[in-house]
């Protein structure tokens, strides 16, 4: 765990700077497959960067709105270079809403354009794990095992690991055969959708942190990920039944 | 493999299934609550108990504020962020320590000039209690690596936030003590 790189006199927020690596070269990884796919890479670049700035925005602008009373007094703070200051589920719709306006105003084809932004998602979910394995977050319960770490006073199972070696293993398939047009479009995305909810329905197992829901102890990330996993799988059927007439 | 895994009509159909097997061996085989009550410098976990000394030379025990919402800032004089939030510190804590909120600044005197410190604190006008760790200990136990760091602590005694680095604004500050509070007793 190391949440804090000291360079000098500065303190480097290493989780932060993993994920702008992560961004940086997910968007590396997703022109060039947007390219070799013949997709036009200035649009996409361009609906990536939208929307991420647009997430920032409205994670920034959700937040101040729900706290609004504490910023009246000093509305300048809201300005202020705190990441701390952000709404995740506001950053999500902001994002998400500007990617679907780009889109629709440039014409892109929604399921080529998920394809084309699969590499990135897929390198995105290994800088999520390293930035966990960074900060100390999402760490796993206590084991003595020979691949144990130690963490918080126990030998646990090293969860973020986990997560990061199924998120490479994933990431290596949805970028495998670039070229490769007798995928339906859409294919790929489903497919890195699905396999990701797997990996977390697997990791979580042996999640110390894990939110549970009064199912008997069932996890809620662990519920999520498989109505993903079974909404991706759902959407992968259809689509091929589809694309063949009705016959699978 | 994307190809090989393409054709596999049947392997995504088990996906599903397996998740589902998956989730009950997770319920039967995760010790649940297996960390609950440890004590560790980290969010979800009971924040480390120590005493310190204060300017008075009056020892204070983290232990004793069980009840209170507690703010714990690691601070040095010789630190720019963390003279630079000090100021928004002192306006919360004016704000809000008639509702149960303590902030404690430890000094890390082990690197910093006690009497410095002091004078810095008294020339801000800061009203809460200012400790001193000579020896580095409570430093080491709750792992500060970058100054300033800032813990949020409920008044269960359980860490929910951490912050590395500042300067932390006014506003951030009264959004987290506000939640805290506003979790009651």
């Amino acid at each position: 765990m190391l949440p804090v790189l000291n360079v000098g006199p500065f303190a480097i927020q290493l989780p932060g700077l993993i994920l702008l690596a992560g961004i940086w070269f997910g968007l590396n990884r997703s022109e060039s497959f947007a390219r070799r796919r013949g997709l036009d890479v200035e649009q996409i670049n361009a609906l990536i960067l939208y929307s991420l700035l647009g997430g920032l925005v409205g994670a920034r602008l959700g937040y101040i709105a729900q706290n609004l009373a504490a910023f009246s007094q000093k509305p300048l703070d809201a300005l202020a270079l705190s990441p701390q200051m952000l709404d995740g589920a506001s950053g999500l719709v902001a994002m998400l809403l500007i990617g679907l306006i780009y889109g629709q105003r440039k014409h892109l084809h929604l399921w080529q354009t998920l394809d084309a932004l699969t590499p990135a998602l897929g390198v995105l979910m290994m800088s999520v794990a390293l930035m966990n394995l960074a900060s100390g977050s999402g760490f796993g319960i206590p084991a003595r095992l020979p691949w144990s770490i130690y963490l918080f006073d126990e030998y646990r199972h090293p969860t973020q690991l986990y997560d990061f070696g199924m998120a490479v293993v994933i990431w290596r398939i949805v970028e495998s055969r670039p070229g490769d047009f007798s995928l339906p479009d859409g294919k790929r995305f489903l497919m890195f959708v699905s396999l990701s909810a797997f990996a977390r329905i697997a990791v979580d197992v042996f999640r110390s942190d894990r939110a549970l829901i009064g199912l008997g102890g069932v996890g809620i990330e662990q519920l999520t990920a498989w109505f993903i996993l079974v909404a991706a799988v759902w959407l992968m059927q259809r689509k091929k039944t589809i694309q063949t007439g009705g016959k699978i | 493999m994307l190809k090989w895994l393409f054709e596999k009509e049947g392997l995504w159909r088990v996906l599903p299934v397996t998740g589902i097997f998956i989730i009950l061996f997770s319920v039967w085989y995760s010790p649940v609550n297996s960390d609950t009550g440890r004590t560790l410098p980290k969010v979800g976990f009971a924040a480390p108990p120590f005493s310190l000394l204060d300017a008075s030379d009056q020892t204070l025990s983290l232990q004793e504020l069980q009840g209170s919402v507690v703010i714990l800032n690691f601070w040095a004089s010789w630190c720019p962020p963390c003279r630079a939030e000090m100021p928004a510190f002192q306006q919360v804590y004016d704000l809000h320590k008639d509702e149960g909120l303590v902030i404690l600044g430890v000094n890390t005197t082990y690197q910093d000039d006690g009497e410095s410190a002091l004078r810095f604190a008294e020339e801000r006008g800061v009203q809460f209690p200012v400790l001193f760790d000579s020896d580095g200990v409570v430093s080491r136990r709750y792992q500060i690596q970058a100054l300033p760091t800032t813990f949020f602590i409920d008044r269960k005694g359980i860490i929910r936030q951490v912050i590395y680095g500042g300067p932390l604004n006014e506003g951030l500050l009264k959004v987290e003590v506000q939640k805290l509070l506003g979790e009651g007793n």
